[in-house]
């Protein structure tokens, strides 16, 4: 029994690991190890998978888990962002790459959002949910989520520019 | 509008980035995690407390360790509690079969010829110990122990006649006459005073006796109370304590002449009394 409930679990998870992982890295971006959150959030949607009424609901109830773990840890307490730049959370190959370099300046931009917006553009821009999707995993209005988007936005071009400017001595035009 | 276009560029980018951890990695700690109960191995988790209270309180093996723990809390007072009530019911067992000195209210000793019996009375009166010592005189010490429960008996007084004229509700005073001898009988109680032991203890040393006595009064009743006579070789003493009330009897036998004879004994008040 527990074991079908494994493997039916992991099935699903399976498809939807990648963009889970994007979603975690960017999200707790200089905050944790985006591996700890992953791993509560298996952990606690595995123990209500039950309570999941259809598998093709089983992608916004992953994330939905997360961003309730997340906001359930801010009431307990205020994160401490990680010291560093955050290179010590991508540790790969890749991190060499010009665009792994970008993809560390966009999470590190994104990590001086508020959480709201934060949360809004990384599940409607990388994780490829929908504004509804996102208003449900976030729990309010579909206006919400378009306000925070827009906003997220202007404040992410705003902090990218700003980066640049320090960067390069010239602003992107 | 181009840094518009950045930011789409960048987005885009993170949005095919290859994911660092990949589905076998992470399957592997999941599953790591589950066997480990359900928690989380990293340490800067910051879930891992409110997990752990989840699994502290839907985890078998927790709800059976508050069972337990209960049930041994209960098991063991029940056990104290218990033995308890034990050692309280074997104490008044004790205290029933053999009386201590603390319940005694009258103690009367009786010396005639180096034989000495001590008589121990309870509030009602009732014999609860006897001891006969030969000590004086005799190099083995003979001791006889008797429990008696039966009232004793009550002098018949052939004649009752009051000497003077004392204050019968708190003393009473009564001669009683037995073939030629005399007996002179006392009644002392909890609200006999000084003064009319004072008076028994005049007529006493009439009769030759050597009569001390001394009380402990309060609110005006006597608490204690300790009474010596002395004639020739024969003694007497008594001793009530431990007692808010009581009726004590003692006095002694003179011939027709007043001559002292012998003491009487609380218990009989006869004749024969004077030979144990």
């Amino acid at each position: 029994m527990i074991q079908s409930k494994q493997d039916h679990f992991l099935a699903l998870y399976e498809p939807v690991h990648d963009r889970f992982e994007r979603f975690c890295r960017a999200r707790v971006y200089g905050e944790m190890e985006y591996t700890d959150l992953m791993n509560e959030t298996l952990l606690v949607a595995f123990e209500k998978f039950e309570s999941l009424k259809s598998d093709t609901s089983f992608l916004s109830f992953l994330f939905g888990t997360a961003v309730r773990i997340l906001a359930n840890n801010r009431r307990k307490m205020k994160p401490e962002r990680m010291s560093g730049t955050g290179k010590e959370c991508h540790a790969s190959s890749s991190e060499t790459t010009d665009r792994a370099t970008e993809v560390a300046l966009l999470h590190r931009a994104l990590s001086e959002l508020n959480e709201g917006q934060r949360e809004a553009l990384i599940l409607f821009e990388i994780s490829g949910f929908s504004i509804r999707e996102v208003a449900a995993i976030q729990a309010v209005s579909e206006g919400a989520v378009k306000q925070r988007l827009k906003r997220g936005r202007t404040r992410l071009a705003e902090i990218l520019s700003y980066e640049a400017v320090l960067k390069t001595g010239k602003e992107i035009i | 509008m181009e840094q518009q276009k950045h930011i789409s560029d960048l987005l885009e980018s993170a949005r095919n980035e290859v994911p660092v951890t990949s589905f076998s990695e992470m399957k592997g700690e999941f599953l790591a995690n589950l066997a480990a109960g359900g928690t989380t191995v990293t340490a800067t988790s910051i879930a891992q407390k409110s997990l752990w209270k989840k699994w502290l309180a839907t985890s078998f093996k927790f709800k059976v360790f508050i069972m337990i723990t209960t049930a041994s809390i209960l098991i063991i007072s029940s056990i104290l509690v218990s033995s308890q009530l034990t050692v309280n019911s074997s104490e008044a067992d004790r205290n029933v079969d053999h009386p201590n000195e603390e319940s005694v209210e009258i103690i009367e000793v009786f010396s005639e010829n180096g034989v000495q019996k001590t008589t121990v009375y309870n509030e009602k009166r009732e014999v609860l110990h006897v001891t006969i010592d030969l000590s004086e005189g005799a190099k083995s010490k003979a001791q006889i122990i008797e429990l008696d429960t039966k009232v004793p008996e009550v002098l018949d007084h052939k004649e009752m006649l009051a000497i003077e004229p004392m204050d019968v509700r708190v003393t009473e005073t009564t001669i009683g006459t037995s073939d030629s001898l005399k007996m002179m009988k006392f009644v002392v109680t909890e609200k006999t005073t000084n003064e009319e032991i004072e008076r028994i203890q005049k007529q006493a040393i009439a009769a030759g006796i050597d009569f001390t006595f001394d009380t402990k009064v309060r609110n005006k009743k006597i608490k204690r109370l300790s009474m010596r006579m002395k004639k020739g070789g024969y003694r007497w003493s008594s001793k009530i304590t431990g007692t808010d009330s009581f009726s004590f009897d003692f006095g002694w036998w003179e011939d027709a002449n007043g001559n002292f004879v012998k003491f009487i004994c609380n218990k009989d008040l006869t004749m024969e009394c004077g030979d144990c």
